[in-house]
């Protein structure tokens, strides 16, 4: 296939490219202070297979059953992409057709949609084990093209090759709607929602998000640890969970402040006013008794995730931050170290595109930089709990 | 394609796919060149080309099995190109199978002074079907070998191998032919014969051509003749990293309907006087939330941002889109002193779009925001000069001649053999202005890194520490500091190493295959058929978290796997034959990895597969 296109070297990197793109206009909820690793850690340990630009959870139904009639197909694999892809557009009329709004990826794209529900849930589906062909979207249908063939030229001995090489999805996989093509819903049956809950418990056992699809719960929280069922969560997920607190509460004093120095800079006193009204708020709330008692050992042992490598540098912020708050407490707005920390993190990571070192940049800021605190994709994770225990 | 700009940032194409061969092809041969190179994703590359594309390359840099018989089959049909000195290199040590890369990649100098600076990959494909004809691809591209996460453009271009050459394709194949001439340090056997090959396919090459482009062209620059630059047009747009004064003076003087677009990087723009950006439309900068992901940390080494190199002219009724590997530089474009190579794309405005609507709000524009003059400080002139020391210290650490000599040393206290690493200067190095300069192997890293900045400059063979086999490399890690500046440059060089024993590369192997289960996977991967990565990809898996797969695949005998090899010629076998032999030339005193039911049901196949091949020469 000739192409012209901007390129990435492998699936991972096109789903961040993605996520850039996606998240481009939010630049109020962004961390600039590099805490990304050590948050998708977090929430990759307690809501695997999420991803902060899915929206709804049929979509990891619908991606399997519409791929597994493509796969029935005997074409061409250029006729084969391009067959996947109107599908999946198809997909967003029909969701209107059935009445949707929330949640509809392409709704307004049309035809023009390039970013793909397959390509959104294809990490979250292999992480659930729904999809167990272990390799890209991209090598999927060179595996076809494949397959294909061997089937053409293969006999009653290979039978057994054939069905092996076949399962592209879970063989439980729930049979798909007979017009999903023409009007689709969001809402789940209960056997695709035990379906769901039972890929989770084989392939995510210990993790935090299948206890609570099995308990079916539909808690509305803002954060994971003011969750009304917290007490029973089990004691890993629990200890996670608290050290996740911790982290988010610690951290958030960095990014209120970061956002507070750059108030000043621009000399904004409104903003200045609200930071600071903030950060009172923040150091009142904050119960030092935990953050002194907090053992960082234990939490670099305990977020440590294959996926995410959190560097020796953000690790020091981290510890350099949390030996601030407690020696400073009060005068920390005030305190020259804790400006000082923030500031050379900050250059360090956006080296010329610095908010301190670059007036341009600086002078697009529109006022809040990853100021609220972090929820370790909570809300994605809430949504897809929702729609489980919405399922009838 | 769906929407009438090219483009768009949401086209996006994969690096592993474009490797991958066409459904029933298999990958046959390559030449890859690229400015610069990391091990891991030079380690990763052979795995897409031969046995499968995985999600990630950390996946794949998981599954030792899979890089080893991806090294293992592309031996002798890949090489890769790259700038002498630009192979980068950490202070860990890297894994020992970065050795096995010295047989692919080949270091090069640009021929006038510059860099060696294009990204390029020139494939073919044979067809498992007979009918079918042989496949060429070729990729222009600005992304290195790196894990680089940069904005970077790619050309691919699928084509098949006609009776006639073609004018058109003349300066790719003439630059596939002098690559071997650039080498700094030599080139390892067949490398000529496999790049003359290549070079007279794409001669002969009839492309298809992505929608909706009619045409295509290419240039060389660097390697004589006139360099390429863009012509006299209508409107023009500019996408480009580096920049400089002069060359954004020709190019803003080239455009006769309106001022030129112009987008590049603001520490870049900060050094070009105002006078000369007042001749651009708009000059602007990629938005740094294009850059990087909400809370990324990026790796020191990793570039990030754009990188992108793109002219797009709008001349008559056409747009003509030029991509690769040139920056609007003078090197790059002007003196020729850089190589690099590019591909321009030819269609209808009408089709292809127009520079407003390719670089404006509703294309690729809409990433970046107007850059502002003064926004950020120009570099240090102080750190620009030690840099530009380091570099020069650099170049003549690569093209000085510098070799490794091994002997065998005194055993270790527990009597294992180790090995003895000189490195040998041929003349004295003045290597001005460097303060510090220490290097290791890099299968050892920085904890055995050892000062040799006075042996070289005097002259002297140095010794860089004593060794077990499996450690030897001829790949150089260098550490150079500079006298007065607190500037550094890390990366890593292949030198000739004299004395390496020919029974390195079976303790690698040997280092790698280091359990019953290992062997049994590395037969199972061995036995996938070939041009079937699904197949490759189930026996590469090793079981962690991938349940689903190992259930499949465990119950599958390997007996009848290897029957059915056998009947469908053997190929496979052979390679467990290679395989086999191989493991038995370790030093003996580790445990065999062979299981003795194994070699005892082998011995039967081995008498079949000679049986077969004395039928066959009848």
């Amino acid at each position: 296939m000739s192409s012209l296109a901007w390129i990435d070297f492998d699936e991972a990197e096109r789903q961040r490219a993605q996520r850039i793109m996606a998240l481009f206009q939010e630049r109020e909820t962004r961390d600039e202070l590099g805490l990304g690793a050590i948050r998708d850690s977090i929430a990759d340990h307690l809501f695997p297979g999420t991803s902060t630009i899915q929206t709804r959870l049929r979509y990891m139904l619908f991606i399997p059953w519409l791929y597994r009639e493509l796969e029935k197909r005997e074409a061409p694999e250029a006729q084969l992409r391009i067959e996947a892809r109107d599908t999946e557009i198809r997909l967003a009329d029909a969701l209107k057709a059935g009445g949707e709004s929330n949640g509809i990826i392409g709704r307004d794209a049309g035809p023009r949609l390039q970013r793909l529900p397959s390509s959104v849930y294809w990490a979250g589906l292999g992480a659930w084990g729904i999809r167990v062909f272990p390799g890209s979207l991209d090598s999927l249908f060179v595996a076809l093209r494949g397959r294909g063939r061997s089937r053409r030229a293969s006999s009653g001995e290979d039978a057994l090759a054939d069905a092996e090489a076949l399962s592209v999805w879970n063989p439980a996989l729930p049979p798909m709607p007979g017009d999903l093509l023409e009007r689709a819903v969001f809402r789940l049956t209960t056997d695709e929602a035990q379906f769901l809950i039972d890929r989770l418990v084989a392939s995510q056992p210990t993790a935090l998000l299948t206890m609570l699809a099995r308990e079916g719960i539909d808690a509305d929280c803002d954060y994971i640890w003011t969750h009304p069922h917290l007490s029973a969560f089990p004691s890993a997920a629990r200890r996670l969970v608290r050290h996740g607190e911790i982290f988010s509460q610690v951290m958030h004093g960095a990014a209120l402040l970061y956002n507070l120095a750059l108030s000043e800079l621009r000399q904004r006193d409104d903003w200045i006013d609200e930071y600071r009204g903030r950060l009172e708020a923040w150091s009142d709330e904050l119960d030092a008794g935990a953050v002194r008692a907090w053992s960082l050992d234990d939490f670099w042992y305990v977020v440590e995730h294959p996926a995410h490598a959190v560097r020796p540098a953000a690790k020091r912020f981290v510890s350099e931050w949390r030996d601030l708050v407690l020696t400073e407490t009060a005068q920390l707005i005030s305190a020259p170290a804790a400006r000082r920390l923030i500031e050379e993190r900050e250059r360090r990571l956006k080296t010329s595109q610095s908010r301190y070192a670059n007036h341009a940049v600086r002078d697009r800021w529109t006022g809040a930089s990853g100021a609220d605190r972090l929820s370790f994709r909570w809300a994605q994770a809430k949504s897809h709990l929702r729609d489980l225990a919405h399922a009838e | 394609m769906l929407n009438r700009r090219s483009l768009d940032p949401e086209q996006r194409t994969l690096y592993g796919a474009n490797l991958q061969p066409p459904a029933g092809y298999v990958f046959d041969a390559a030449v890859a060149t690229t400015f610069s190179l990391d091990f891991e994703t030079a380690l990763a590359v052979p795995v897409s080309l031969v046995l499968f594309a995985a999600e990630n390359r950390d996946d794949i840099l998981a599954h030792p099995l899979a890089l080893l018989e991806g090294a293992e089959r592309i031996a002798g049909r890949l090489v890769i190109f790259t700038d002498a000195g630009h192979i980068q290199a950490s202070a860990r040590p890297h894994s020992r199978l970065c050795s096995l890369l010295e047989r692919i990649i080949v270091e090069v100098a640009a021929p006038q002074g510059g860099a060696f600076h294009p990204k390029m990959w020139a494939l073919r494909f044979t067809p498992l079907r007979p009918e079918d004809p042989v496949r060429l691809r070729l990729l222009i591209l600005s992304r290195n070998l790196t894990r680089d996460r940069s904005w970077d453009i790619a050309a691919t271009l699928d084509g098949v191998i006609t009776r006639q050459p073609k004018a058109v394709n003349r300066p790719v194949a003439d630059f596939l032919r002098q690559l071997p001439d650039l080498a700094t340090v030599g080139v390892p056997d067949g490398t000529k014969t496999l790049v003359d090959d290549l070079a007279e396919d794409m001669r002969r090459a009839e492309w298809s051509l992505p929608e909706p482009f009619q045409s295509v062209s290419f240039a060389v620059n660097g390697l004589g003749g006139k360099p390429w630059r863009p012509e006299p047009c209508v409107r023009l747009g500019v996408v480009s990293p580096f920049c400089d004064d002069q060359t954004l003076s020709m190019l803003a003087g080239l455009a006769s309907a309106e001022k030129p677009i112009f987008i590049g990087r603001s520490d870049e723009l900060a050094q070009v006087p105002g006078a000369t950006l007042d001749g651009f439309a708009r000059v602007a900068v990629l938005d740094e939330m294009a850059a990087t992901e909400d809370g990324e940390e990026e790796d020191a080494a990793a570039l990030q941002g754009l990188h992108a190199k793109a002219f797009i002219a709008e001349r008559g009724w056409d747009t003509e889109i030029t991509v690769g590997s040139g920056n609007a530089t003078r090197p790059a474009l002007l003196t020729g002193s850089n190589v690099e190579i590019f591909t321009t794309l030819t269609g209808k405005r009408s089709r292809v779009g127009s520079v407003e609507e390719i670089l404006g709000d509703k294309g690729f524009g809409r990433l970046t925001r107007p850059f502002v003059r003064d926004e950020t400080s120009a570099a240090d002139v102080a750190q620009r000069a030690a840099e530009a020391r380091l570099d020069q210290a650099r170049r003549e650490i690569c093209r000085s001649g510098l070799t490794l000599r091994c002997e065998r040393g005194e055993p270790a206290a527990d009597g294992s053999p180790v090995w003895r690493v000189w490195l040998v200067p041929s003349e004295q190095l003045p290597l001005a202005g460097v303060g510090v300069l220490r290097v290791w192997p890099i299968t050892r890293g920085e904890g055995h890194a050892r000062d040799v900045l006075e042996p070289l400059r005097q002259g002297q063979p140095a010794d860089l520490g004593a060794m077990p086999l499996v450690d030897l490399t001829r790949f150089l890690a260098c550490h150079l500091t500079d006298e007065t500046e607190d500037v550094s440059i890390l990366f890593s060089t292949g030198l000739m190493m004299e004395g390496l024993p020919a029974e390195r590369h079976a303790a690698i192997l040997r280092w790698v295959i280091d359990s019953k289960d290992a062997f049994f996977r590395y037969v199972r991967l061995l036995l996938s058929e070939l041009g079937d990565p699904f197949a490759a990809a189930l026996a590469a898996q090793d079981g962690a978290g991938q349940g689903a797969w190992r259930v499949a695949s465990d119950d599958a005998p390997i007996l009848e796997e290897m029957v059915r090899a056998f009947c469908r010629g053997g190929d496979q076998l052979r390679a467990i034959e290679r395989l086999i032999t191989r493991l038995e030339t370790g030093d003996g005193d580790d445990t065999d990895p062979v299981p003795a039911e194994f070699r005892a049901l082998w011995n039967t196949f081995r008498i079949a597969l000679a049986t077969q091949d004395a039928a066959h020469a009848e």
